[in-house]
């Protein structure tokens, strides 16, 4: 999977105290992607949704989004950025 | 997609408001004192219509700002004396409190000092919760000296608390103080009586129940207040006059925001005709319906009154979800637009508990449908019961 591009959050308060982005990807979140990114932290995921939401977070960083969507937010907590290179990485192992 | 967020700005503007702005920005500027020639200038009906909704008889003394927050930073960096403070204000009010210079906190003033002439100024925020009604005993609080200026949101943009500003006022006034109401959620939305009240500073924006564009705004202060101007420039009134005569001042200052205006009145003009105690009405009934419906779901905890004191907005989070995630999936999975998190208000929340993740704001305008809410609660019940 390829991410398209990354831009900063559309919501800078919701994610107070966190550098949060949006990361646009070449195809839709599916749940091997959501498996893939498990080993990162704990995992809500609200499969009984119509499309379904996921969040993996740790005490450092957070990925959350939509099964479906082609965009997924990742926060890093301001003194841990260089952490998301793993994040990075996990997506970009992944093949859709 | 479902607009949810006009306690930040009001969306969709009135189709009059954008062509008001298009036809001041079609049009050459306005002559105000100057000989160039041009159209409308919009600020002299601009303050008459305020003054009406506002009930200002004297509206030639409202002064046009860039929102509320330039117009509570002028007021409060302006004027002389201590301040008292209510935890649910914004950080419009909390920021200018504690970061203008001259102005420290009742807590960082040693005991010794006090009761002694001095020449800092002091401010205290008081809490409101409905088990501690400490603002309400600082009315009787020898601390601050007559003339201190107590600061309160007319309607709380967390959880929509509509104050009583007449009863306030009137107890306000017998201690010899003063009140300011920030009225950025309240101007169009709940009935506002300046001149009755006995308000002596409100400050609006025009950008929410206004319905005008963002950049637009203003404060009133009552006759027999003297508030220093913060900001100098030009005005185009007598352009030799550099230092100005102590009172003798001007409080507009450069390039006003001409097409703003010009949206701003017409959104004013919106309201008036629409009515305000009709979109009071429709908003309270609004809002105390969201809350009842909310409160039948189990995993819901709702945080406005309700009642008759409920103004548009609505907070609520939903346990074992942090709001961000709440809002997250309102947005990306049912297209429904609301406001997480602090809002701007964070002394509240760490009264509410809801501290430091926040809430989910639903906020209502005068065109926010039925429909609108009932796509929210189908929202809102999904999630909770996919947990």
């Amino acid at each position: 999977m390829t991410i398209t591009s990354i831009t900063p959050s559309p919501e800078p308060c919701a994610e107070a105290g966190w550098h949060a982005r949006q990361y646009h990807l070449d195809h839709p979140v599916d749940r091997p992607l959501v498996e893939a990114l498990r080993p990162l932290g704990s995992l809500l995921l609200l499969d009984k949704l119509r499309q379904p939401f996921f969040k993996i977070e740790s005490h450092h960083y957070m990925v959350k989004g939509i099964l479906g969507d082609t965009s997924l937010r990742v926060a890093v907590h301001r003194d841990h950025e260089a952490e998301t290179q793993r994040i990075i990485q996990l997506i970009q192992q992944h093949h859709a | 997609m479902t607009y949810l967020n006009n306690a930040a700005t009001s969306h969709p503007k009135p189709l009059e408001v954008v062509e008001a702005i298009v036809d001041a920005l079609r049009t050459p500027p306005p002559s105000a004192l100057r000989s160039t020639g041009g159209g409308d200038d919009p600020r002299p009906s601009l303050r008459q219509q305020l003054g009406q909704l506002l009930h200002i008889a004297d509206h030639e003394r409202i002064v046009l700002t860039s929102g509320a927050t330039e117009a509570l930073n002028r007021l409060i960096a302006g004027l002389d004396g201590d301040v008292i403070t209510l935890t649910d204000n914004h950080n419009s009010v909390l920021r200018p409190l504690a970061n203008l210079p001259g102005l420290r906190a009742m807590s960082d003033v040693p005991p010794e000092e006090k009761h002694t002439p001095r020449h800092a100024r002091n401010y205290r925020i008081c809490h409101v919760t409905s088990s501690d009604n400490a603002w309400q005993r600082m009315l009787t609080d020898d601390e601050l000296l007559r003339g201190a200026v107590l600061i309160l949101p007319h309607c709380s943009n967390v959880t929509g608390r509509i104050y009583d500003l007449p009863k306030i006022c009137h107890l306000v006034h017998q201690r010899g103080m003063f009140v300011m109401a920030d009225a950025a959620q309240s101007a169009g939305s709940i009935p506002i009586d300046v001149d009755g009240w006995g308000v002596d500073f409100i400050a609006f924006t025009g950008h929410k129940h206004l319905l005008g564009p963002q950049g637009t705004g203003g404060y009133y202060v009552r006759p027999g207040i003297t508030v220093r101007p913060t900001l100098f420039g030009g005005t185009g009134r007598d352009s030799s006059i550099v230092r100005y005569k102590e009172g003798d001042w001007e409080y507009e200052v450069g390039t006003p925001n001409l097409p703003g205006l010009s949206g701003l009145r017409a959104g004013v003009t919106h309201v008036l005709q629409r009515g305000v105690a009709d979109i009071f009405q429709q908003g309270n009934e609004q809002a105390n319906w969201l809350i009842g419906q909310l409160r039948t779901l189990p995993n819901v905890e709702v945080h406005s009154p309700g009642g008759t004191c409920q103004g548009p907005v609505v907070s609520f989070n939903i346990r074992g979800l942090l709001p961000s995630d709440v809002g997250y999936m309102l947005q990306n999975s049912y297209d429904i637009t609301v406001r997480t998190g602090l809002h701007c208000a964070p002394y509240l929340h760490k009264e509410l508990h809801t501290h430091p993740h926040g809430s989910v704001r639903v906020s209502m305008a005068c065109h926010t449908t039925w429909d609108d809410l009932h796509t929210l609660m189908h929202a809102v019940t999904d999630i909770c019961h996919s947990l």
